[in-house]
């Protein structure tokens, strides 16, 4: 079958561009089709279907009728809280600022309990984004498969009895004349730092930081660069051109919701200095790379060579024996003269896991001037980067029996270490091991000494944000599985008495206080806690440039060689590392890229799937140098045809029943690694939330270049319906709520997803029913792919209910179950819909989602994550998008509370509240001065389909590129 | 004739079956007139109506959120440290704070999942005294459920009273479906 064939184009009537139809003609096994109806499910109705059985059951509800009438309604008990709570009010919400990952965060509580995260407002990093991991964080509270307490020798132990063992087993080590040593994670946190090092000298620790995902290559570039093992700081907003190199920095790469806020400011066209110009060159379609204004598809070698002939150019050097074509070299001429004219105003980055290729960026960066304007070597004062040879040495230290304990916190080596069957072995010498794992993992199973360290809602922390920003985390909930914070743990280890409240007080009166000294000490600690985070100055430097001669990079970079097909591990923005895998809110979101859940694969070009007639969803066994994984395979265009991608974060052994045996762990393989790939014969398909790729000759995606913006705003907006009604205007008095995306601004992250999810209750189905196209996301994010195949751009839509005006699917349903409010909002009334699904068939939007089944949460734990101001739906039942309703009846109810008007603002919906990209914008579209109604009057304002004079509520603005 | 007297009295028969199903039917779910005897003799009738405390000093939930709330058990002691402490119905409750037991009352008016219901909306924003849909209170020794809290006397309330307050745009008592169903 020739490419053509599978990837058949049609054209637009008014569109030169071709879009495609689909990737792949069939994905799912018809196997599991025939399967769709799980009998059991039904089991309360099998009955054998017999006439007397019939008569018998007729006969049994005629007479159980009137009996009804004497029915009472069963004894419930009112159970108050016992002693009076000022702040704890049943029913109204308490909000607390706190952090994920660092990260300042909001969390909601209701009744104790915390239920929805939102990004805090008042971060000048994360400016009230969230990403979908901090969304979806809630329900890994709530799972119970954490521990639910110490654990000596996998048997519970009491914490006193687990600290005096302990301690023993330390002393022991250390009479033995042996080492001792801590694996920690990454870290910026100003207490933990301290307590670590003070951990570390009381008891005499070596401490050592890993992490499996970092970029090292960025850090030892920047320790011959700067003279500091740093990470580089960017600054989006302020770049005119950005080159990025295979970074991911809009998803994985870096600080992802401070990176979006930064990047999406600049695509918006009305910035003052107008649009940025983002250029991406990569080996495999990343989230970032669907964004850029122009992306290339180029193998590893290319990249590196692209390096070489842009740092030629931008420094005027002679580099001698660049490996480009000549449209290559042209392209990079090209780009440098972009990259030069922008001047400070360009940025370089790249995720090159080699140094000397980091080294040649720094080099490009320092020679455009950018240092200082949109990139930045910082010496922040409080950082733990890692140090991965460090950790290999400790491990072939203990390996000759010279270390005698190691601990290992906030890590999971045994998983994601490369060489973890070396790392198992030497664990074996070791005679006192200890894991401070939340949950069981593969590391804290081979531990003696297990002391569960609580979720980070139910601890206290702190962080250095960026230069000059601060977070506090503080606990938003009691520990709820008998843990205890790792800090507290290392506390009484290393006999320091007193809470870790205390003990980082202490640290922030003494280090931070001393530096603002205003309001007050306590006011102070108050106030930061209360804003959950704090801008100080004076502990970041920058640091600057040593003068390093480029040659040396040059001739390594030149002599490197590369395998005929080479492997590239990538994270997945909702999985990463794996840390979070148990969380089934995370598994099924969707891929950015791929819109697979549930899985990892192996990314293949369309060029070399169709040489070796690879599906999308056959088995392929990858195979590197020691290493090998069965996954599926994903046809994926934009992929290098010399390489495959592969995501990490999956293959876990030790985890929940989410995350246990999930896809293949690809931690093993190097980057760039020669392998092999052979298909098994075996179709698994993938669970897969859009196969069709086509908007079969419609706009629905409208999109214009940024110079033909320049010259008319309404570019690729002219075209405009004749509509036609028969039916009189609707009424439009009051608060009419309306929603406009602005395209540009969306990357597709898919935090909206997450954020809908958990505000809405919307459950999660599992593999098998998103694989039978039962997925219930009332968000969706379609993907859509344009032009080339190997080089194919990419556009992305959010689609959500559209709230029609002439909504289709009321007037289908039977039993008016779905009606028009008078504020205009297309309801859906559960409790009075009888599930016909006339109206998900009549939706030219696809946008209803049906309960086939009554997906409770199986886990009871999870429960307590549900927001008890929605029902919560059942079988049988429609359900869509509200724009959620309870929130806008919420901020309705508190503007008369107060007795004001509403105003602009007062009403965020959960998706436009934590996107990190500002992209949407929800208000009343009847008052002039709102956002929505300037989103609505402007050029580039379109609605879908709106030649089928539904009158959609939600409106999209023009996809600007700067091509 | 017979067979048509026969059909008759059969029809009828199954009209009057049929029409006490629907009117039992129609009742199923509510609860007018429910009132349970209580773990504590508490009387209504005491408090709300001799002693004449507000009744947000104990439901006090009622002015800022969706529930009234029954009061935490503690509060009542503000007044019972001093007051009544012998009586044996006031010592259940100091047993109930210092043993950490607590009570269980019985709940009265229960809505169903699906609808929502806000009291603040109610108390707070429209106004209205909690004897509007709770009945004489200060007369009940026992607390009963006054109305059916069915649908239709919800609607019916608030087709009749169109009250908004001037800040809001025209329609504070909407019937929209989606006020109280999501």
């Amino acid at each position: 079958m020739s490419n053509k064939d599978i990837y058949k184009t049609q054209k637009s009537q008014d569109q030169k561009d071709t879009y495609w139809q689909d990737v792949e003609n069939k994905v799912l096994d018809p196997k599991a089709l025939s399967n769709e109806f799980a009998e059991d499910e039904f089991d309360s109705f099998s009955v054998k279907k017999t006439r007397r059985n019939f008569l018998k059951i007729m006969g049994f509800s005629v007479t159980a009728l009137p009996l009804t009438g004497c029915i009472k309604i069963p004894v419930r008990k009112a159970v108050p809280y016992l002693y009076k709570n000022d702040v704890v009010i049943p029913g109204v919400a308490n909000w607390y600022a706190t952090s994920f990952k660092g990260y300042p965060i909001l969390a909601k509580t209701r009744e104790g309990r915390p239920i929805k995260i939102e990004g805090n407002k008042k971060s000048i990093v994360t400016k009230g984004g969230a990403n979908s991991q901090a969304q979806a964080s809630v329900i890994s509270l709530y799972d119970s498969y954490r521990y639910n307490s110490a654990m000596i020798d996998d048997q519970k132990v009491e914490w006193d009895e687990f600290d005096k063992k302990a301690k023993e087993s330390i002393s022991a080590v250390k009479e033995a004349g042996k080492e001792i040593v801590l694996v920690t994670a990454q870290s910026t946190s100003p207490s933990e730092i301290k307590l670590i090092k003070e951990f570390a000298k009381k008891i005499g620790v070596t401490v050592v930081t890993y992490s499996s995902t970092s970029n090292e290559a960025i850090l030892e570039a920047n320790a011959q660069s700067f003279g500091k093992r740093v990470y580089s700081d960017y600054n989006y907003e302020m770049a005119d051109v950005i080159l990025s190199f295979g970074a991911d920095f809009l998803g994985t790469f870096g600080d992802d919701v401070g990176s979006t806020k930064q990047y999406v400011s600049r695509r918006d066209p009305q910035h003052k200095r107008g649009l940025s110009k983002h250029v991406q060159i990569e080996s495999m379609m990343s989230m970032t790379g669907m964004n850029a204004d122009k992306r290339f598809t180029r193998t590893l070698e290319e990249q590196r060579n692209f390096v070489l002939a842009i740092y030629a150019a931008v420094s005027s050097e002679n580099v001698e024996g660049i490996k480009l074509s000549e449209e290559d070299k042209k392209l990079a001429m090209q780009i440098a003269k972009d990259l030069k004219s922008a001047g400070k105003n360009a940025v370089v980055v790249s995720d090159d896991k080699s140094s000397a290729v980091q080294i040649l960026v720094n080099k490009i960066n320092s020679a455009l001037g950018a240092y200082g304007t949109t990139v930045f070597a910082r010496d922040n004062e409080f950082v733990m980067n890692s140090n991965n040879s460090e950790f290999t040495q400790a491990i072939s230290r203990m390996n000759d029996g010279k270390v005698g304990a190691m601990m290992f916190l906030n890590v999971n080596p045994v998983y994601d270490y490369k060489s973890s069957d070396k790392l198992v072995n030497a664990l074996k010498k070791a005679d006192m091991t200890m894991s401070f794992a939340t949950a069981k993992d593969e590391t804290s199973a081979l531990c003696k000494f297990v002391a569960p360290n609580n979720h980070t809602f139910e601890t206290w922390s702190d962080n250095q944000v960026n230069h000059e920003e601060f977070s506090f985390t503080q606990p938003v909930i009691q520990p709820l599985f008998g843990s205890r914070m790792a800090s507290e743990t290392l506390m009484s280890l290393s006999g320091i008495s007193g809470s870790f409240h205390d003990y980082m007080k202490k640290h922030w009166n003494t280090k931070f206080y001393a530096q603002s000294k205003k309001d007050g000490e306590i006011n102070f600690w108050n106030k930061t806690l209360h804003d959950g985070v704090v801008v100080l100055s004076g502990f970041s430097s920058e640091l600057s440039a040593k003068n390093i001669s480029a040659s040396k990079s040059i001739s390594k970079i030149k002599s490197m060689s590369y395998p005929k097909m080479a492997v590239q591990t990538y994270m997945k923005s909702a999985i990463t590392d794996g840390e979070m895998a148990n969380n089934p809110f995370l598994q099924e979101l969707p891929d950015p890229v791929t819109k697979a859940t549930w899985d990892n694969y192996v990314m293949v070009s369309p060029k070399y799937a169709n040489e070796k007639s690879i599906k999308s969803g056959d088995m392929v066994k990858l195979k590197g140098k020691s290493h090998s994984v069965t996954i599926p395979a994903i046809v994926q265009p934009g992929t290098a045809n010399n390489s495959f991608a592969v995501a990490v974060g999956y293959g876990r052994k030790i985890a929940g029943k989410v995350a246990k045996n999930l896809g293949g762990n690809a931690f093993a393989f190097d980057n760039g690694e020669e392998v092999s790939l052979k298909k098994t014969g075996e179709f698994k398909g993938l669970a897969q939330t859009q196969t069709h790729h086509s908007m079969e000759g419609r706009d629905i995606i409208r999109e214009t270049t940024y110079s033909e913006y320049l010259k008319d705003p309404k570019a690729g907006n002219h075209k405009k319906a004749k509509l036609v009604n028969i039916y009189p205007e609707h009424k439009k008095d009051g608060h009419q709520w309306a929603m406009a995306i602005d395209l540009s601004q969306c990357t597709g992250c898919s935090a909206c997803i997450v954020s809908c999810s958990t505000e809405n209750n919307v459950p999660v189905v599992g593999r098998q029913e998103v694989a039978n196209r039962r997925e219930m996301h009332w968000l969706r994010i379609d993907r859509y792919y344009k032009g080339d195949e190997n080089e194919p751009e990419v556009m992305n839509m959010p689609m959500l209910c559209q709230h029609c005006e002439n909504a289709p699917c009321e007037n289908v349903c039977p039993v008016l179950a779905t009606v028009h409010s008078s504020d205009g909002l297309n309801q859906q009334i559960y409790n009075r819909c009888v599930g016909t699904r006339y109206c998900a068939n009549n939706c030219p939007y696809k946008v209803r989602r049906f309960n086939w089944f009554n997906y409770d949460r199986g886990d009871s734990m999870a429960k307590l994550a549900l927001n008890p101001d929605i029902s919560q739906r059942s079988r049988g039942v429609m359900e869509k998008c509200s724009f959620c309703i309870q929130r806008i009846q919420e901020g309705k109810l508190e503007a008369k509370r107060e007795r004001r008007p509403l105003k602009d603002g007062d009403i965020q919906v959960a998706c436009q509240q934590s996107c990190p990209g500002d992209g949407i914008v929800f208000g009343d579209m009847n008052d002039p001065k709102s956002k929505i109604s300037e989103f609505l009057g402007s050029e580039r304002n379109y609605t879908v389909l709106e030649e089928l004079n539904v009158r959609p509520r939600v409106s999209y603005l023009t996809k600007v590129r700067n091509k | 004739m017979k067979k048509i007297i026969g059909a008759l009295v059969a029809f009828i028969a199954l009209g009057a079956i049929a029409s006490y199903v629907v009117v039992q039917a129609r009742h199923i779910g509510f609860n007018q007139g429910y009132q349970p005897d209580q773990p504590i003799a508490f009387s209504h009738k005491k408090h709300a109506g001799e002693l004449k405390l507000d009744c947000k000093y104990c439901h006090f939930g009622a002015d800022k959120g969706r529930h009234a709330g029954v009061p935490p058990t503690e509060l009542c002691l503000n007044c019972h440290s001093k007051v009544k402490t012998n009586s044996p119905e006031i010592k259940k409750i100091q047993n109930a704070v210092d043993s950490g037991e607590n009570i269980q009352w019985v709940k009265v008016n229960h809505l169903p999942d699906f609808a929502y219901f806000n009291h603040a909306q109610h108390v707070n924003v429209a106004g209205f005294k909690c004897q509007k849909c709770h009945g004489p209170v200060e007369e009940m020794e026992i607390y009963w459920q006054e109305e059916k809290l069915a649908m239709g006397w919800c609607i019916n309330c608030h087709r009749d009273n169109k009250i908004a307050p001037p800040e809001d745009h025209k329609r504070a008592a909407g019937g929209d479906c989606s006020k109280c169903h999501y």
